[in-house]
């Protein structure tokens, strides 16, 4: 069973929830949902319409990506990560499936509850939009690594 | 309809209302001579006139024709009965007594009389203003105010009503009366007669001239609340847009001023209104004064008798009263008057369709055969644009038609034209050969079907708006006749003009369904429901509800049965975790501290209202488990959290919204407990407060609020308190709550937690939908999902259907156009709130059943997919207003996407 503290412990942790006062981070926890994945169940599949984003409390999932060789897992999950925000925020199908891999508990912030805090908590925008832009950094550097060297 | 109301009245009431005069008129002599008695009993036996001699007698009783009608001495008819001066007080007094009762009789008799032929006009008034609203031409209904026609049927056709008896009687009455008193006056003396005819004058004349400006007031009153109440229907029809545009303060200021307008109206009114009432009185009591001088004068120098004095006062306070009746009734006839006109003039619309349309009609309509052949048709809106222009086409009534094309193109125009909601302005359609305009309402309505985006539906249970379409005449009408108040209701019923038709009996056509019991039509519905994909929401709203009491007896034991297999469904695919059971030595996580205590349902369905009903013995039951104090800890630290959370948002903020364990206009109150309760013991607290912080506590549910209020002690001491609860049950208790049972059937619980006996854990994600499906999967196993389907289908969809989603209802709209069986379904943009694939999922479905060779039927559905047009047998494209040959060789560019949020 999940406390709405230890929640917010969680979320404090949270990097997009960085720098966001603990008031806030309650409200957020409130207004989310605690949900438990047995192991191997589904949180959401690749190509559904994006409804709620996730955080990971505690547990293991994994991220799978169809592809015609059949899924890949492409990543892991932990405590402390948030997954779906981006299909949320560009209003866009899953772009992946996530599997919980153990015993899993989330938070699960739905759609509109997501856009409200947003549109509530200015600096909450700007922490995320600043976590997102340096993930967009990340790829990018990535992906010059990576063409440099395949060009070599 | 337009015709003046004393036409109106002649016309319906012309034998009552000659009845009634005819009684006036035997009341006349009673009257007269109980104003006589009296002169002739003070002057008789009281002062001894006549009785001069001590064995004089009187001729009491004694009836004579008068000497001016025989020309000469009258002759007389009979004798009357001598009687001494004692026995003549004593008879002529009786006799006094029994005219008044005898007028009093008449009195009473005309005011029932009169009242009842008014309610039977004002029946017949509101059921006529009904029946031509439901006959207005489409059109019209663009520019009605639905609160205002109703308060012109509900409030201003009430006087009208009331009036009727009057019209005609009344004033004959009451003028008789006064001219009875005022002959009688001048008999006696002719110049106190003059006296009293001269006040009377100016009564009758001044009085009528101020209350003119009452009347017109009164009319101004009349119009500003009207439109008071138009623009709080506005308010409340409109409630979205003033939330979000923040217009409620300029909404609170037109309302103020409206009021401002009536106050001022009213003050008016009522300073006039005493004026003349003043005046009234003045003149009545002044009056006497006159008498009793003058009277007493003539009477003093002998030119009039006591007894006459006596009787002409007595008969002059006869005068005033019905002379104030009088000019009321005149001013109710001008005020009824101009209400009478104003609501038919309203109701006197333009091409108001003949009653033959919609006549009612018995028994089978025979099938349509042929097509719609549509001429050149052409539709203008009021501006004058074309929205089509010149369409020819050919429809056959078997064949499958898409119609496609961007919103605005044409499409759904001429469907509401097929569907004949809006006429051509310009060309001719015929259906079968006919033109669509001349068929009665029981041939569109019932082989044409129709169906569009925003359906409306009025508070009933789901299977009431299914069934809606099929109520078009009884079907199976029950004998009532056998009691005394049914065959009153009925003899009233003709007598009024209203429908005779019984919204009681069976209406339903079965026929039509193709479904001679009622079970074979709940097969029907079934197959409707799953074309339509509601079937699995209706299953699910039937979980949700208690089991039918008729069927209670027989379902016990198959319930019994599928909560068993229930569980070994549950425990063969390791699903038990999924489930919570009824245990009573156990606490039920997944539900709220109240649940927990009283561990069974409200036999009134709603345990909040049982809670209250049980308060003593709830009392007493927590204080003995000692959970006062912990509850009370509970309440307050639930208080300070949400207002933590929540105090300082904005007001109106949406967040606000998700408190969920209380109302967000409930923050401030506890704000205000929790200061208020601070450092308090219990028993210094003010009750409501108490209470207030209890109710909270009492909602509490863990997995949900996650506070982690509820340790292991506290649990053990809730079990405790639902041990003592049980045990020590007062008769209220019992007669409140149904107590759960392990292995047996509760009939007041509903179905999910008769077979479940548990509750759904809220930790688990998708619990909800695998253990529901799971249910109605082991009900169906044991045949009981008809039951579940019947127990769905008297979901209550609440009012305007608020209670199901937009889908629900379009799908719903669906369903019962199909279940009409109809020759042809018109389908305008009706599925536009599902996504593409549930909306190509459903057509293809309605059209397999359309090809169905047993009632087949054609279709014109305006597509809001363009690629579902592949589906039918033939498409017709639109642009424009104009139909585009087909197939059209180039997409549209702008179709309507396919979801529409």
């Amino acid at each position: 069973m999940s406390h709405l503290a230890t929640e917010v412990e969680v979320l404090r942790r949270v990097p997009l929830f960085q720098g966001l006062d603990p008031p806030k981070l309650k409200l957020l926890a409130f207004t989310a949902s605690a949900m438990r994945f047995r192991p191997q169940e589904v949180i959401f599949r690749q190509g559904s319409p994006s409804d709620s984003a996730y955080v990971i409390l505690a547990g293991e999932a994994a991220v799978e990506i169809d592809t015609p060789a059949g899924a890949i897992e492409i990543a892991r999950l932990g405590e402390t990560d948030f997954v779906g925000e981006i299909g949320v925020l560009a209003d866009v199908p899953r772009s992946a499936t996530v599997r919980a891999m153990s015993d899993l508990k989330t938070l699960r912030i739905g759609k509109e509850c997501l856009i409200e805090h947003l549109q509530h908590f200015p600096s909450m925008s700007l922490v995320m939009l600043r976590e997102i832009a340096m993930r967009l950094n990340r790829t990018t550097a990535e992906l010059a690594r990576q063409r440099a060297e395949a060009e070599s | 309809m337009a015709e003046p109301i004393y036409r109106y009245v002649w016309r319906h009431t012309r034998r009552q209302q000659i009845w009634m005069l005819c009684v006036v008129l035997a009341s006349i002599p009673t009257l007269y001579v109980s104003l006589d008695l009296p002169k002739q009993i003070i002057n008789g036996p009281i002062q001894g006139e006549g009785f001069e001699n001590a064995d004089a007698t009187l001729a009491v009783l004694r009836l004579a024709l008068p000497g001016f009608l025989t020309g000469g001495e009258g002759v007389e008819l009979f004798g009357g009965f001598q009687l001494d001066r004692m026995e003549a007080l004593f008879a002529l007094s009786s006799l006094f007594l029994a005219l008044v009762v005898l007028n009093g009789g008449f009195k009473f008799y005309l005011n029932i009389y009169k009242g009842r032929l008014g309610e039977r006009m004002l029946r017949r008034l509101r059921f006529e203003m009904v029946d031509r609203l439901l006959r207005f031409p489409q059109k019209q209904f663009r520019s009605l105010r639905s609160p205002e026609v109703a308060s012109m049927i509900k409030d201003e056709l009430e006087p009208v009503g009331g009036f009727i008896g009057d019209a005609i009687v009344q004033p004959l009455y009451l003028m008789s009366q006064v001219l009875t008193a005022m002959i009688f006056i001048f008999v006696q003396s002719v110049p106190l007669g003059l006296v009293a005819l001269g006040v009377t004058l100016v009564q009758a004349v001044v009085i009528p001239k101020m209350r003119q400006r009452l009347l017109v007031l009164g009319r101004q009153r009349q119009l500003t609340a009207r439109h008071l109440s138009g623009r709080i229907g506005e308010i409340i029809d409109g409630i979205t847009s003033v939330h979000t545009n923040d217009t409620s303060n300029y909404e609170r200021a037109s309302i103020s001023k409206e009021l401002g307008t009536i106050f001022l109206i009213r003050f008016d009114i009522y300073r006039w209104k005493f004026f003349v009432k003043f005046l009234n009185n003045f003149l009545s009591q002044a009056t006497p004064f006159i008498f009793y001088m003058f009277g007493g004068y003539f009477a003093i120098r002998g030119s009039l008798d006591i007894g006459q004095l006596v009787a002409v006062i007595a008969a002059y306070r006869e005068l005033p009263a019905p002379l104030k009746d009088l000019i009321d009734w005149d001013l109710a006839r001008l005020d009824v008057a101009v209400k009478y006109d104003q609501v038919v003039q309203q109701f006197d619309v333009a091409d108001i369709a003949p009653e033959t349309l919609q006549a009612p009609t018995a028994g089978p309509v025979p099938r349509l055969t042929g097509d719609f052949d549509l001429n050149d048709v052409s539709l203008a809106d009021e501006l004058g644009s074309q929205l089509l222009d010149g369409v020819s086409l050919i429809l056959p009534l078997g064949q499958r038609v898409a119609a496609v094309g961007a919103v605005g193109q044409g499409a759904e125009y001429l469907a509401e034209i097929l569907a004949r909601l809006s006429l051509p302005s310009g060309g001719e359609v015929r259906l079968a050969g006919q033109p669509l305009s001349g068929y009665p309402e029981s041939v569109t309505g019932r082989r044409l079907a129709y169906t569009d985006a925003a359906p409306f539906y009025p508070q009933s249970t789901l299977r009431d708006a299914l069934l809606y379409p099929l109520k078009r005449y009884p079907t199976r009408t029950e004998s009532r006749e056998a009691s005394r108040r049914e065959r009153l209701a009925r003899m009233e019923t003709e007598v009024s003009g209203n429908s005779t038709l019984d919204p009681r009996d069976d209406w339903i056509d079965y026929d039509a369904v193709g479904a001679a019991t009622e079970q074979a039509l709940g097969r029907e519905i079934a197959a409707v429901l799953r074309i339509v994909q509601l079937d699995s929401d209706v299953q699910r709203f039937g979980l949700r509800t208690r089991i039918p009491t008729e069927y209670q007896s027989r379902v016990a034991d198959p319930i019994l049965r599928a909560r068993r297999a229930f569980r070994s469904l549950l425990a063969r695919e390791g699903m038990e975790g999924y489930v919570e059971p009824f245990d009573p030595d156990r606490f039920l996580v997944n539900a709220s501290i109240l649940e927990n205590i009283v561990f069974g349902v409200s036999r009134m369905g709603d345990m909040e209202a049982a809670w209250t009903l049980m308060g003593g013995h709830a009392r007493a039951v927590i204080g003995e488990a000692g959970l006062r104090e912990p509850l009370f800890a509970i309440g307050r630290e639930i208080a300070e959290t949400m207002i933590d959370i929540f105090g300082d948002l904005e007001p109106g903020s949406p967040l606000l919204r998700r408190i969920v364990i209380m109302r967000s206009d409930e923050l401030d109150d506890y704000r205000q407990i929790l200061m208020r309760t601070e450092g308090r013991a219990l028993t210094e607290m003010a009750e409501a407060d108490r209470v207030a912080l209890f109710r909270l506590a009492l909602n509490y549910i863990e997995p949900r609020h996650r506070l982690g209020l509820v340790d292991a002690a506290l649990q053990a001491r809730i079990i405790e308190a639902r041990r003592l609860f049980q045990r020590n049950a007062t008769p209220d208790v019992t007669s409140a709550v149904a107590f759960y049972e392990g292995g047996a059937f509760n009939p007041f619980a509903t179905i999910q937690d008769n077979v479940l006996f548990g509750r759904i854990s809220e930790e688990f994600a998708g619990a909800t939908e695998r253990v529901e499906e799971r249910l109605l999967q082991t009900l169906d196993e044991l045949g009981l999902s008809e039951l579940v389907q019947k127990a769905g289908l008297s979901f209550e969809i609440g009012s305007g259907a608020k209670r199901l989603s937009l889908g629900q209802q379009q799908k719903l709209s669906l369903a019962r156009a199909i279940l009409k069986s109809p020759d042809y379904l018109i389908a305008n943009r009706s599925l536009s709130v599902l996504d593409a694939e549930t909306q190509g999922q459903i057509i293809a479905a309605t059209l397999e059943r359309a090809r169905e060779a047993k009632r087949p039927f054609g279709t014109f559905w305006v597509v809001n997919v363009s690629d579902h047009a592949a589906l039918f047998d033939r498409t017709v494209r639109f642009r424009n207003g104009r139909t585009v040959e087909e197939p059209a060789a180039e997409p549209l560019a702008d179709e309507r996407p396919a979801q529409v949020a």
